[in-house]
């Protein structure tokens, strides 16, 4: 039987939402693995901004709101 | 240490910074077109600013301390750092 994933389950943010999603996991996946989504390129900031929010790309600025996981 | 100079370090290590992040995310996807641009670039600019750096202000890594005496010991030190932010 084939395991269709479902990518509606995967908390896909909203920098996600310009990403193919046939890019953001294998089209087969097993069960019982933990899976990190495909990072993409793209989104960058300037070398300024990179440094003051300790990553190159926006989608990875993520800070810790304690646990409410909201953007600032 | 005067703005000039403290100015020409922060771009450098936001250059630096740039560079590295390219180097973690090719480590993980290294045929990434987009990302092998992004790191020659990057890098380029590095030792671009590295190199004027070095030029007006003295080395930054021991390599590059020889010349006609000895330039590593002319200042300032680590201690001596007023650049702050």
């Amino acid at each position: 039987m084939e395991y269709e994933p479902s990518l509606e389950v995967v908390p896909v943010v909203e920098m996600m939402e310009n990403i193919k999603e046939e890019f953001l996991f294998p089209q087969r996946i097993s069960l019982a693995m933990a899976y990190v989504p495909y990072q993409p390129f793209n989104n960058l900031y300037d070398p300024e901004t990179s440094l003051k929010r300790g990553t190159i790309f926006k989608a990875l600025d993520m800070p810790f709101m304690g646990g409410k996981g909201l953007r600032k | 240490m005067n703005n000039d100079r403290a100015q020409m370090l922060r771009r450098l290590q936001e250059a630096d910074f740039a560079m590295y992040e390219a180097v973690l995310y090719l480590d993980g996807h290294p045929t990434n077109k987009m990302a092998l641009a992004f790191y020659d670039k990057a890098a380029k600019a590095y030792c671009d600013l590295k190199e004027k750096y070095e030029m007006t202000y003295g080395p930054l890594t021991i390599q590059n301390a020889s010349g006609p005496s000895w330039t590593w010991i002319q200042g300032p030190w680590p201690w001596q750092n007023e650049m702050e932010e």
